[in-house]
């Protein structure tokens, strides 16, 4: 317990287990990503790493959680994440950026960053071959045209700004 | 001897004032309305058909996320969990045997499935 700087109680303690792990489980690094990184990226690491996202799945189904069972497979699902965004910073990082920090603005909606994300994907798919398709379902949202909720547009005018950058040097 | 009407009848009354009546035949008015509303409504569920489509591409963003983020969530805990036990098995080597023997009893009968512990040994409070 304190009380403005004076500590009253028999032991000053934190809640925070700063035991690292065993020796014999080895390490992984975490993804570190934000949010609205993850959510732009999200279509292309579920494209990519399927495999491993159901292994995991499926065992964690099979062992009643497998928080302690599942932990190799976890850091395949983790490694495969973390290859994918470094891709996507490595071919695309400008549409990338533009794509996220959009979803920033606009409060994580897809739907108001329509024209970013035209050219984020695009990008995607001539250099990694990675396409967003929303499963189950035939009418892709991504790619109407015409809508009835299209946010501010701030994001066309960003998009345009970024293309007209794009294409300077070239002239 | 009643009085009758006169010859050639009473003069016209004027039970209306002489105003142009305004505005369209009602008809118009209703299947105007009923077009403007049929519209209204066909917008409005065009608009419901695409957040139906907007949640179902956020949730599918989820469902793709969700291993990740489980698999760090996982990690902590397991860590957790060793850190634990090691500690766990710190105090138990204190222990008497016959105490050390209880407390390392089983909680559960069913052996199948891992579980994390409900329970710990600490040390006596008096002792902390």
């Amino acid at each position: 317990m304190v009380l403005d700087d004076k500590f009253i109680g028999r032991h000053q303690w934190e809640n925070v287990e700063q035991t690292p792990m065993p020796k014999d489980i080895p390490d992984v690094d975490e993804v570190g990503a934000t949010s609205a990184p993850l959510l732009s990226a999200s279509y292309f690491i579920g494209a990519k790493c399927k495999p491993y996202n159901d292994d995991f799945m499926l065992c964690k189904d099979e062992k009643n959680g497998g928080s302690v069972e599942c932990l190799k497979e976890g850091r395949r699902v983790t490694r495969c994440a973390i290859d994918v965004l470094k891709q996507l910073n490595k071919h695309c990082f400008d549409e990338f950026k533009l794509h996220y920090t959009c979803l920033e603005q606009e409060n994580h909606r897809l739907g108001n960053c329509r024209k970013a994300e035209q050219i984020f994907n695009k990008c995607v798919f001539t250099h990694l071959n990675l396409e967003k398709k929303i499963p189950e379902v035939k009418e892709q949202i991504h790619l109407k045209e015409s809508k009835i909720f299209h946010g501010n547009g701030a994001d066309a005018g960003l998009v345009k700004a970024f293309l007209a950058k794009k294409e300077e040097p070239t002239n | 001897m009643q009085d009758l009407p006169p010859i050639g009848g009473y003069d016209p009354v004027q039970w209306k004032r002489n105003v142009p009546s305004r505005g369209f035949r009602p008809v118009i008015y209703f299947w105007g309305i009923v077009g403007f509303m049929s519209f209204g409504f066909y917008r409005f569920y065009q608009g419901v058909d695409e957040q139906r489509e907007l949640s179902r591409e956020k949730q599918w963003a989820r469902f793709y996320l969700q291993p990740l983020l489980l698999a760090e969530e996982d990690r902590q805990k397991a860590r957790r969990y060793f850190a634990e036990k090691a500690r766990q098995d710190l105090v138990a080597e204190s222990m008497s045997p016959t105490r050390r023997a209880k407390f390392e009893e089983e909680v559960y009968e069913d052996k199948s499935k891992f579980r994390f512990p409900r329970f710990r040994a600490t040390v006596q409070p008096n002792d902390r």
